[in-house]
């Protein structure tokens, strides 16, 4: 029980580590006592804007790029344990209703052929919009189980997903390129005024499923049974999609989709950790900042390019499963 | 299957060439019937519009194209464009010769098949353009057109490399070239690279062996570029690079040397143009008492038998 | 403090079908006896089960804890009021043995708050009273069928409810742990008070481990009462179909189907 002890806080404290680290660590060859010293003079003069180049790769560049990899490593990991405890299912993430592929359309419409309106704000409105189209065909059914909402999810983002088709196909080329990197997730222009979106998002979003997260444990015995103990699942998959989505929706739109986080992360936690949604929805969030900072420093730093750090999350992926497949999963799901 | 796509010419001569894309084709010569996908703005140049059967897309919405064809009557058919060709209008309108571009060479290979002549370019640099436009000259036997054009493209370039060279020898200013994103910069074989080598500047992405790539905005900071230029597609303008936080302390965001480029193709003799309006603001000093106007009304008139009156700008 | 649950006239059908499952269903059981509600398949047990519980809606009918109709209470109340034991199954996750225990006390404990320490009191001392607190820790997953029906007993506990109902307790159990966990349903509604009420298949568990017997066939209650007014040679045949002979020994009665040589 004492070493889940220390392995949990171990993970609580990661991101603090990895993001601390990640400050060192860049394409531009600055001296370690030269970081400090541009991150003393931010702490103790808040008010400062410095104007060397140093202050800005530190501070605007590498600094905003750290927090707001956490923000969404958070948001995607918190959202992706929901969603499994929610559907039952530890092969679900956060996507898996349809905001990727609604935002998807929603960047490749503005960049295609709305260059007034901004790119998030249209990824975020078709995010949200698709999720709601999958809840509104779900309900078409009699009952609306976990398996007909996934397949209503389904549906809808094979729709959008055609539907990007479409515009990549009568897209000028050069525009193309722009939705492609934007497709594969990237924070390589990272602002200030986009963490502070994603942070409100993200406060506003997982807040709530923060707060009734021992409630999933209950809801993952499923629908019935939950209500014989006295949990009206259908009230709490509202809220629960509702801020999720939210969350997740403003995350895909300052970033792009970065894949296999939401799906990844929640389970390894599991595996080390174990299910109780009371340990893993804190766990899995800063979990899955620390992965994504990490994931975003070796993007930025491992070769000449700026990779997409979509790119670095979908290498770690495949032989994340593989390993998965070999192990037989039986600790983490049931066979 | 060989449909009877093909006319059946009286050629004088056959000319062969390999393309871009290392096909050898044969071209008849004269071609009678063309369909351009790309590098349409060479039509005038070769003043062909008869015997153009058809163009792409992208060519309608090109203001030379445009300004060009509005003198003539009669309408030109579209096939399609960019990484969609319309096959069957393509086939429809039986030509001897289609110009297009590598980025689908499946494409050049369907319409190879369908016993049609493609020959597919995509030139790098601007000798590259010179040798397009020759080839393009002899298979239209517009030589002299051709040559006049190039003649004045050299001109213009010799006048700015000359101009250039009388600058004080002190390190060359660095410019960068944007592209469709912000951290999208010009890399050692692109045009961008080589025109900012002829207006006298040095890129400091040139070590990198690609055409162009997206680059970690801390390098680009470190760079320090004194000038950048926007390519005139992007989504994004001058403003943008000059009012971000990120870029706030590189020299040419201090200096306010920023500058998005026309929205003009660089496949076309109007590069030399382009290379003007970029070296004029690499050297200003340098240029003092030109008129970009008069020469590029000029210019047009020699190569495109227009005049200049201003557009591609926004 | 309730003394026992009647249902009158409770009906039930399917929206999609004119066939009813429950066909005017009345009964009443009473505190501190264990009640087995007996029939075949397709009889409406399970039907009856998912209406007591809330799961489903009653198209018509009552259903009353001592004259308080609770057919209109919120699932948090109902579940103050009813627990239930499913059948065994397996959830898609590792949950802890103790972990499983304490979403009983789901109805004590508010959306936003987490467990306190006395809802973990509550969870682990229901482990002990069914002498199961060895498995505190072990994961619900790998534990046998047997032990995981008790861990499933216990969480009904903890859910601190008068009523306790079970859903063909001993489905998929060896015939040790069958005797097991009907042996230990009697000794909580002995220790405990509670109104109980199973679903059982067979008729000579019921004859065996009950004290009240409620028949069902085709949607409507055909017979109760005590087990041996209930069980008998013609309901047997009428219910089951099935030829057999009921016989006493030794204070306990059993029924064996007439087998033809």
């Amino acid at each position: 029980m004492k070493g889940r002890r220390v392995l949990d806080a171990v993970i609580l404290l990661s991101p603090l580590m990895a993001g601390w680290a990640a400050l060192f660590v860049g394409s531009c060859d600055i001296p370690p006592l030269d970081v400090l010293r541009v991150l003393a003079w931010r702490l103790f003069d808040p008010g400062a804007f410095g104007e060397s180049s140093e202050w800005v790769v530190i501070v605007d560049i590498r600094l905003c790029r750290v927090v707001l990899a956490g923000i969404v490593g958070a948001v995607l990991s918190a959202g992706g344990a929901t969603f499994q405890g929610m559907f039952r299912n530890p092969l679900v993430d956060p996507y898996i209703l349809g905001i990727s592929a609604g935002a998807a359309f929603g960047c490749a419409v503005a960049v295609g052929f709305m260059p007034l309106i901004s790119t998030p704000l249209l990824a975020f409105a078709c995010g949200i919009l698709a999720v709601s189209l999958t809840s509104w065909i779900a309900r078409w059914g009699d009952d609306v189980s976990p398996l007909t909402m996934v397949l209503a999810g389904v549906v809808v983002s094979a729709f959008f997903t055609a539907l990007v088709s479409i515009v990549k196909f009568l897209v000028d080329p050069a525009k193309l390129q722009s939705i492609v990197y934007w497709l594969m997730g990237s924070f390589s222009l990272a602002e200030w005024k986009s963490v502070g979106m994603a942070a409100a998002a993200a406060v506003v979003g997982l807040t709530p499923v923060y707060l009734m997260r021992w409630r999933l444990n209950v809801i993952s015995m499923g629908e019935e049974e939950a209500r014989t103990m006295g949990v009206d699942v259908r009230r709490y998959r509202v809220v629960f999609i509702a801020a999720s989505t939210l969350a997740v929706s403003t995350a895909v739109s300052v970033s792009g989709i970065i894949g296999w986080v939401g799906l990844m992360v929640p389970h390894l936690v599991r595996m080390v950790s174990g299910p109780d949604h009371r340990s893993l929805i804190p766990l899995s969030m800063a979990a899955g900042a620390a992965f994504l900072i990490l994931a975003d420093t070796v993007a930025r730093s491992l070769t000449v390019y700026d990779l997409p750090v979509g790119l670095v999350t979908a290498i770690t992926g495949a032989p994340f499963f593989v390993y998965l497949l070999k192990r037989g999963g039986r600790e983490s799901w049931r066979g | 299957m060989t449909t009877a796509a093909l006319p059946a010419p009286t050629p004088t001569a056959v000319i062969t060439h390999t393309d871009r894309l290392g096909r050898r084709v044969e071209i008849p010569v004269p071609v009678k019937r063309a369909v351009f996908l790309q590098m349409y703005e060479l039509i005038p140049v070769l003043d062909v519009w008869e015997r153009v059967a058809g163009l792409g897309r992208y060519a309608f919405v090109n203001d030379i194209v445009a300004s060009s064809r509005a003198r003539r009557h009669g309408t030109v058919p579209a096939v399609g464009g960019g990484n969609d060709i319309n096959v069957e209008a393509v086939i429809r309108v039986r030509p001897d010769l289609i110009v297009t571009w590598t980025a689908s060479p499946e494409q050049v290979r369907f319409l190879e098949g369908k016993g049609l002549r493609v020959i597919a370019e995509y030139p790098e640099s601007i000798q590259e353009l010179r040798e397009v436009m020759k080839l393009l000259g002899r298979v239209f036997q517009r030589e002299r057109r051709v040559s006049r054009a190039i003649g004045e493209m050299d001109l213009l370039l010799g006048d700015i490399r000359a101009r250039v060279a009388k600058a004080p020898p002190s390190p060359r200013p660095r410019v960068l070239w944007l592209g469709s994103r912000p951290t999208t910069v010009a890399c050692r074989n692109s045009i961008g690279n080589e025109l900012i080598r002829l207006v006298g500047g040095e890129n400091p992405a040139e070590a990198i062996p690609l055409r162009n790539t997206d680059i970690p905005l801390e390098r680009i900071i470190s760079w320090n570029p004194d000038i950048v230029f926007i390519w005139g597609n992007a989504r994004y303008g001058a403003r943008h690079i000059l009012e971000s936080s990120h870029w706030r302390t590189v020299n040419a965001v201090k200096h306010g040397r920023v500058y998005k480029l026309p929205e003009w193709s660089t496949w076309s003799p109007r590069v030399a143009l382009v290379a003007l309006w970029m070296a004029m603001r690499t050297y200003p000093e340098r240029f003092e008492g030109l008129d970009f106007s008069s020469v590029a009304d000029r210019f047009y008139r020699l190569v495109f038998g227009l005049s200049y009156k201003g557009e591609g700008w926004h | 403090m309730t003394g026992h649950l009647e249902v009158r006239d409770l009906r039930f059908a399917y929206p999609s079908s004119p066939r009813a499952v429950l066909d005017g269903v009345s009964f009443r059981v009473e505190r501190g006896m264990v009640s087995a509600v007996l029939g075949p398949n397709g009889s409406g047990k399970t039907t009856l089960f998912k209406c007591l519980t809330g799961v489903w809606k009653a198209n018509e009918g009552t259903m009353t804890n001592d004259s308080d109709d609770f057919a209109a209470l919120p699932p948090a109340a109902r579940a103050r009021l009813f627990a239930t034991v499913p059948q065994d199954h397996v959830p898609p996750f590792p949950y802890r043995v103790l972990e499983v225990v304490l979403m009983g006390r789901s109805p004590y404990i508010s959306p936003f708050a987490l467990p306190s320490a006395r809802d973990y009191a509550v969870a682990e001392e229901t482990l002990r009273e069914l002498g199961i607190d060895a498995l505190r820790d072990r994961p619900y997953t790998a534990i046998s069928g047997g032990e995981r029906q008790l861990v499933l007993i216990a969480r009904a506990l903890a859910q601190e409810a008068p009523c306790l109902l079970l859903d063909e307790p001993t489905a998929h159990l060896d015939f040790r742990h069958q005797v097991g966990v009907l042996t230990t349903v009697r000794s909580l509604v002995d220790r405990r008070n509670l109104i109980a009420l199973m679903t059982l298949h067979d008729p000579n568990l019921a004859l065996m481990f009950s004290d009240y017997v409620v028949l069902m066939d085709a949607g409507r209650v055909v017979a109760q009462g005590p087990p041996r007014d209930v069980i008998t040679e013609e309901s047997i045949r009428e219910i089951y179909r099935i030829d057999a002979t009921i016989h006493a020994f030794d204070g306990t009665r059993f029924v064996c189907p007439r087998m033809r040589r």
